[in-house]
């Protein structure tokens, strides 16, 4: 359209410029054609002037020629040519004095001219007289005196004087002639060319315009905006590709079709009304919604343009659409992201009002968004600070970046009840069309505050707690192992005072031989890398003696993870130490008395070893020696005699059974023990037959329960059953009958297993000596035996960690209760 | 020629009450003596105070005591049991120790039989009867070398 309009004024331009330079020529032309013509007359004009000046001269001549020819002739026919040359003169003067009116330079030249003519006419006169009366002698002598000459030389010189004159004019003339026609040739020359110029010019114009026209139509279609062109009954007209792209027909299929039917457009009010603006404005703008050929919707922010005729009549619409629903999508997102902020979002324009808020803000301010949009954003700032307020807001518009308001200083929101709170805010701006906003984000810390005072009174607390504590030296390091803190404690146990030593280096705490080695700058880098470092070790007090001190090193890390130093808790442990060595010696003399006892087991074993070996082979001599005797010497003996061998063999071998039984007694706690799962009541079975075997006639009744089993070295529980079960058989033995008993029993969810017999029994008040090696509760003449087997019984079960009781009551049998620890209950 | 019984035993009575128990069970075969173990190899090997005895010649079976003068009954067994020619002699442990380590030891050693001396005459007389009956009667011995 602009390009059109802008066409025709380009037009309008170039033709009026041509037409004027056409004029301006013209008139050029006809001016300078007009000033020659009147040059031209003049110089005519001049041109007559000479020539009646020379008429004029040659009259005079004539005048001069003619009474000369008279006074020397007397011819009277000179006379009649003299008269008219007379007449000629005068009607020359008189011609000329007219035609040079307008000369002052000429005009004044008449009246001498006048007077030579008069004088000459004059003299003339005298001589054709003196001719005529007196004769030719006297009118020579006339002559010769030479009146006449002198006058016609005068005469003369003034007519060329005139001459001269009008030769300067007739010049001055024709120059004045020749530079009109010059400027008229220049005019033509350069008129005619500056129009062609236009001409050129402007066809060029035109046709550049033409194609940029051409052009034009092809932005249209170039353009991303869907660009429709309608008529007024909504039939479209013009659908370009981004049309094609964005709603997904083609052009062909659409053009003649109804707009609105064809997208379904969603007006955003009654399309009457639109149309009415539309007339109205000659345009109208908005928001469509349309669909497209898929059948999914999109947004358009689509404008209206009605197009005119000449007559002002509209006859037709066109209708750019652009499609927004992203971008309403990001408007719904930007919403939706304002609301979903932690913190209360003001979004005021530079002139301070309220344009958009979100609900955050109706928390913290009270306000509901209704109350505040558009009003000025000092309602939320409190009363005091509202000039300040107001400057700074300027002062921000004037260079606007993101920052804090108000670093370091403490800001406060305005609640709508009036009440105050703190707040922290950050602003940003916005540039839009509207001009810059300023967007702020406001953080309620009154909690953060709350809590700052929290930590600030339990960091208080807890300084004060430190401060306090006596036991243990608790101090701070700066990350070079500086002291920066101090406290009782720590001034208890290193005598220094807090201003003695807060700055100084922790090394002076250690021994010369430590901080040669290197040890603290060590300790801290442990502490750095494991994040703590504990040692124990010799420190030194301020008057330089020493303590043993347990020291844990902590690092200490910020949030961010850089090192800020190192707490230090130092414990005087020497006490302990000491306490320490004193066990530790004590442990070292157990060490010692221990392998001395180790010693002693060892020569306990080759005592018992040599026991076996050394003191049974005397046995065997005196009970060997003894039965030869009574073998190879029995008729030599008396009976006396003999009872005394038989005595020395009964004590010898009884004296070999003791020995034995000694031997075992402690073998049962030498050598390793080997556990198995045992089935006891198997080994009972087998050991009860032996018994049965060595004593066939005996009557006993025995009940063995089967299926006990127990994980017990089977050799050692054998010597145990074996021990329990000849009691058993022993101790019944005065019976007739006897019942004789194996089994299990459970004692508080612990298993026993038991051997139960009717025999003696036994006097419940000795019981606590039945257990003892060489303890007897009968008489070996009663009940033969040793003493030995029931210490060895329990040593055996004392080795598998287990308990053996007995109940009896005299001559009400007994019943023997052993566990093994090592049972499966 | 009678066979040769070889007794390893430093204890006279002992000695005396073997040699008794044997011939009490008819054993009539001639009873050489050792004192100590030495000895005994001595014997076996025809040097020392055997010197000139054919050692190709064994006892039927040696009687080995194991608490010994000098070298001691293990020690001899295992002398025994390492030399070619006397690598397979019946060897009988007779001794008082009924220590478990020491019955392990002489089995190991490759001890034949081993027997505990009781110290009831009657008793040691009855195993004397069963050792003769058992290595002097029914068993056979190996077949001998050149």
């Amino acid at each position: 359209m602009t390009t059109t309009f802008s066409l025709v004024r380009k037009m309008q331009f170039g033709f009026g410029f041509a037409l004027a330079l056409l004029f301006l020529v013209g008139i050029i032309s006809y001016r300078s054609l007009t000033a020659s013509a009147t040059s031209e007359l003049w110089v005519t004009h001049t041109h007559q002037v000479i020539e009646h000046l020379q008429t004029l001269l040659a009259a005079m001549e004539n005048i001069e020629t003619d009474y000369r020819g008279y006074a020397l002739t007397g011819d009277e026919s000179f006379l009649a040519s003299y008269r008219i040359g007379i007449s000629d003169a005068g009607r020359e003067e008189e011609t000329l004095r007219g035609m040079t009116a307008d000369n002052p330079i000429q005009q004044p030249r008449f009246p001498i001219l006048e007077s030579l003519l008069k004088q000459k006419v004059a003299y003339a006169d005298e001589v054709i007289r003196l001719r005529k009366n007196v004769g030719l002698a006297a009118t020579a002598n006339q002559v010769q005196k030479g009146d006449g000459k002198q006058l016609m030389d005068e005469y003369r010189s003034i007519i060329h004087d005139m001459e001269a004159e009008e030769n300067r004019l007739l010049k001055e003339r024709a120059q004045s002639t020749d530079v009109p026609m010059r400027r008229t040739k220049m005019a033509l020359i350069f008129g005619s060319f500056l129009g062609l110029l236009t001409a050129v010019m402007g066809a060029w114009i035109i046709q550049r315009d033409a194609a940029s026209q051409r052009e034009s139509s092809e932005f249209l279609n170039l353009t991303h905006d869907a660009i429709v062109v309608r008529n007024l009954k909504s039939e479209i007209l013009f659908w370009n590709p981004a049309a094609e792209k964005l709603y997904g027909w083609q052009r062909a299929e659409v053009l003649g079709k109804t707009t609105h039917a064809l997208l379904q457009t969603v007006f955003p009010k009654p399309l009457k009304e639109i149309e009415m603006e539309l007339f109205a404005e000659g345009y109208w703008e908005g928001e469509l919604i349309h669909q497209r050929r898929d059948g999914t919707a999109l947004t358009v922010s689509s404008r209206w343009a009605l197009r005119k005729d000449a007559t002002g009549k509209p006859i037709a619409i066109l209708q750019s659409d652009r499609d927004i629903t992203l971008r309403k999508r990001d408007d719904h997102k930007f919403r939706a992201l304002l609301e979903a902020a932690p913190d209360a979002m003001i979004i005021v324009n530079s002139a301070g009002l309220i344009e958009l808020v979100n609900a955050q803000m109706e928390q913290f301010f009270g306000y509901s968004r209704e109350e505040v949009l558009g009003k000025s954003i000092d309602m939320l700032v409190p009363e005091r600070f509202r000039g300040k307020h107001e400057q700074h807001r300027q002062g921000f518009l004037q260079s606007p970046r993101n920052r804090e308001m108000g670093a370091g200083l403490e800001l406060y929101g305005l609640h709508k009840d009036g009440s105050e709170f703190p707040v922290e805010i950050s602003l940003s701006p916005i540039e839009t069309l509207d001009g810059v906003l300023i967007s702020s984000a406001i953080r309620d810390v009154t909690q953060r505050k709350r809590n700052d005072e929290k930590l600030r009174d339990s960091e208080e607390r807890f300084r004060l707690l430190v401060s306090d504590v006596r036991d243990y030296a608790i101090l701070m390091l700066d990350p070079t192992g500086h002291v920066i803190s101090w406290n009782t404690g720590a001034q208890r146990i290193k005598q220094y005072s807090s201003q003695e030593i807060i700055g100084q280096h922790f090394s002076c705490f250690y021994p010369p031989e430590d901080i040669q080695a290197g040890k603290p700058e060590r300790k801290l880098e442990i502490a750095i890398a494991q994040g703590r470092c504990e040692d124990e070790g010799w420190r030194l007090r301020r008057d330089g003696t020493r303590f043993w001190a347990n020291v844990v090193i902590t690092a200490l890390h910020d949030g961010a993870g850089t090192l800020r130093g190192f707490g230090k808790v130092t414990r005087d442990i020497t006490e302990r130490k000491q306490a320490e060595e004193r066990l530790e010696q004590r442990t070292k003399e157990l060490a010692l008395s221990n392998s001395g006892l180790i010693e002693a087991n060892k020569e306990l074993e080759s005592f018992s070893y040599s026991v076996s070996h050394d003191l049974r082979a005397p046995l065997r001599g005196i009970d060997g020696f003894s039965h030869a005797l009574l073998e190879d010497y029995s008729a030599r003996l008396d009976d006396n005699a003999k009872d005394y061998l038989h005595r020395i063999r009964a004590a010898t071998q009884r004296m070999g059974i003791l020995i034995d039984d000694l031997l075992n007694l402690s073998r049962v706690n030498r050598g390793a023990m080997h556990t198995q799962n045992l089935d006891i009541s198997a080994m009972a079975h087998a050991v009860a037959g032996d018994l049965r075997k060595a004593q066939p006639e005996r009557q006993l009744e025995l009940c063995i329960e089967d299926g006990i089993h127990a994980v017990a070295d089977p050799n050692l529980i054998r010597i145990v059953l074996e021990n329990l079960l000849s009691n058993a058989w022993k101790f019944t033995s005065k019976r007739p009958t006897a019942h004789v008993q194996f089994g299990r029993a459970q004692f508080n969810g612990t298993c026993a297993y038991f051997v139960r017999d009717d025999g003696a029994g036994f006097d419940p008040n000795y019981a606590d000596r039945l257990f003892g090696a060489f303890q007897r509760l009968h008489s070996t003449t009663e009940f033969p035996g040793t003493g030995v087997g029931l210490a060895t019984v329990q040593r055996i079960v004392r080795r598998h960690r287990g308990r053996i009781w007995a109940e009896s009551a005299l001559n009400q049998g007994a019943t023997f209760y052993f566990t093994l620890a090592e049972t499966p209950s | 020629m009678g066979k040769v019984l070889l007794l390893v035993e430093d204890n006279p009575d002992d000695e005396a009450l073997t040699v008794r128990a044997l011939k009490k069970n008819n054993i009539v075969n001639e009873v050489v003596v050792a004192r100590d173990g030495l000895e005994g190899w001595e014997y076996l090997t025809g040097t020392g105070k055997y010197t000139g005895r054919d050692a190709s010649l064994l006892p039927q079976m040696m009687l080995l005591d194991l608490k010994l003068p000098k070298l001691d009954g293990l020690g001899l067994l295992r002398l025994v049991r390492d030399a070619e020619h006397t690598k397979l002699l019946p060897v009988v442990i007779l001794t008082s120790s009924n220590e478990e380590q020491d019955r392990i030891n002489g089995y190991s050693l490759g001890a034949n039989s081993y027997v505990r001396k009781p110290v009831d005459f009657e008793q040691f007389v009855d195993a004397a009867r069963q050792l003769g009956l058992y290595w002097l009667v029914l068993n056979e011995p190996p077949p001998r070398r050149k």
